[in-house]
């Protein structure tokens, strides 16, 4: 997936997740994540995100969440829709959510 | 009879992970989860991904799950129907319905859209919300339009829009509306639901209004707020008093097949084919709520 700009996605709200993300043309995957259970659920939040990209192929990107309780699939469809309002491409349902 | 109970209908808005998660502890039979109004138009694409991963992988046990998408005409109907069908909820809700020509196209499309999924033909049903004075005239078609339609809900506040009427809490504004919808269901063998009533605050009103609703001879009503729901469900859920009378009229009838009469009677009042009827379908609905009923009743 190509991303051509700047997104965001989600709310403040309660047991949800506010998603912004930046395409950059190196420097990596950097994943800067405020949550309040961040102790118990950081890693797996993190590892989520990390394995969306993954599926998309995103190798450079800079993104800030915060996090206010989401539960998982409330931070896929978040980046999900992050994501494609990034970039110029329709999403292919036919493939659907699964990440590997 | 469809014995899957629609006593109550409530809408949670698709944008609101909070709020979704909130709607599974009520006590609604079904869950509309919404990507039409309200969803502002620029959380439309988000609103979708969060209403088909909840469905996908938190869907409510025990709920009748529909999916309220966007209008027939709107520039988001394919992709809603594409998330839509691909998490497999238990009907689709199309608002606006004017024509038969219309859920022909829809049901087409969903067809498709199951072929490539894998999903059965026929597997996801549609409800068809009447909310024009052109829906209400077409009514009896749109019951009948496709095999997938399983309800119409009537929408009294865009139909009374429609017909430069006010809505009142007294209702006569939606009469007609009402007993057109009622007619095109039972011509059609499926479920009629009742509009909202909009005020959260006056429950005597609700009772007034619900009370209607079940006299008419609808099957359900879509509600508001959540408070709505247990005075609603209550009077679509046949009270004792009811379910004991329902069982006498079936077990003298069956007692009067045995023994060849060809009139049966309780307290001196002959049993007609409509008492029949009546008595069947209240055991059917007690049935659905969890009641014992104790007999076994034919369609």
């Amino acid at each position: 997936m190509i991303l051509l700009k700047t997104s965001t996605a989600g709310t403040l709200e309660s047991s949800d997740i506010q998603i912004f993300i930046k395409p950059m043309s190196s420097g990596g995957i950097d994943i800067d994540l405020e949550s309040d259970v961040y102790d118990q659920y950081g890693e797996e939040i993190i590892r989520i995100i990390e394995k969306i990209l993954k599926k998309y192929n995103i190798t450079n990107l800079k993104i800030r969440a915060i996090d206010k309780g989401a539960r998982n699939h409330v931070i896929i469809a978040r980046l999900t829709a992050a994501l494609f309002r990034a970039s110029d491409e329709k999403y292919n349902w036919e493939e659907g959510d699964k990440i590997e | 009879m469809n014995s899957r109970l629609k006593r109550t209908s409530l809408y949670v808005s698709g944008s609101s992970p909070v709020n979704m998660q909130q709607a599974v502890f009520y006590n609604q039979d079904c869950l509309v989860y919404d990507l039409e109004d309200s969803v502002s138009l620029e959380e439309k694409d988000s609103a979708r991904f969060l209403v088909y991963n909840t469905i996908k992988y938190q869907r409510p046990k025990n709920k009748y799950i529909l999916i309220r998408v966007n209008g027939i005409y709107s520039e988001f109907i394919d992709e809603d129907l594409e998330a839509a069908v691909r998490c497999r909820p238990n009907a689709i809700r199309i608002p606006k319905v004017e024509y038969a020509s219309e859920v022909k196209n829809i049901d087409s499309k969903i067809s498709k859209i199951e072929e490539k999924a894998g999903i059965p033909k026929g597997t996801i049903e549609l409800w068809c919300n009447i909310e024009s004075y052109l829906g209400v005239l077409n009514a009896e078609e749109i019951a009948l339009s496709s095999s997938r339609v399983v309800a119409l809900a009537l929408g009294a506040e865009d139909l009374t829009a429609s017909m430069k009427s006010t809505r009142t809490k007294e209702g006569w504004e939606i009469f007609y509306a009402r007993n057109a919808v009622l007619f095109a269901c039972r011509k059609a063998g499926i479920d009629a639901l009742d509009a909202v009533f909009s005020d959260i605050n006056d429950i005597d009103g609700l009772i007034e209004d619900t009370k209607l609703t079940r006299n008419l001879g609808f099957d359900g009503k879509t509600v508001v707020h959540p408070r709505q729901i247990d005075v609603v469900n209550n009077f679509f859920t046949p009270t004792e008093k009811e379910i004991v009378y329902a069982k006498r009229v079936i077990n003298a009838l069956e007692e009067g097949r045995r023994l060849n009469k060809g009139v049966v009677t309780i307290n001196g009042d002959m049993i007609d084919k409509p008492m029949e009827i009546r008595a069947i379908t209240t055991l059917q609905q007690a049935e659905a709520a969890g009641k014992k009923i104790g007999v076994k009743i034919n369609d």
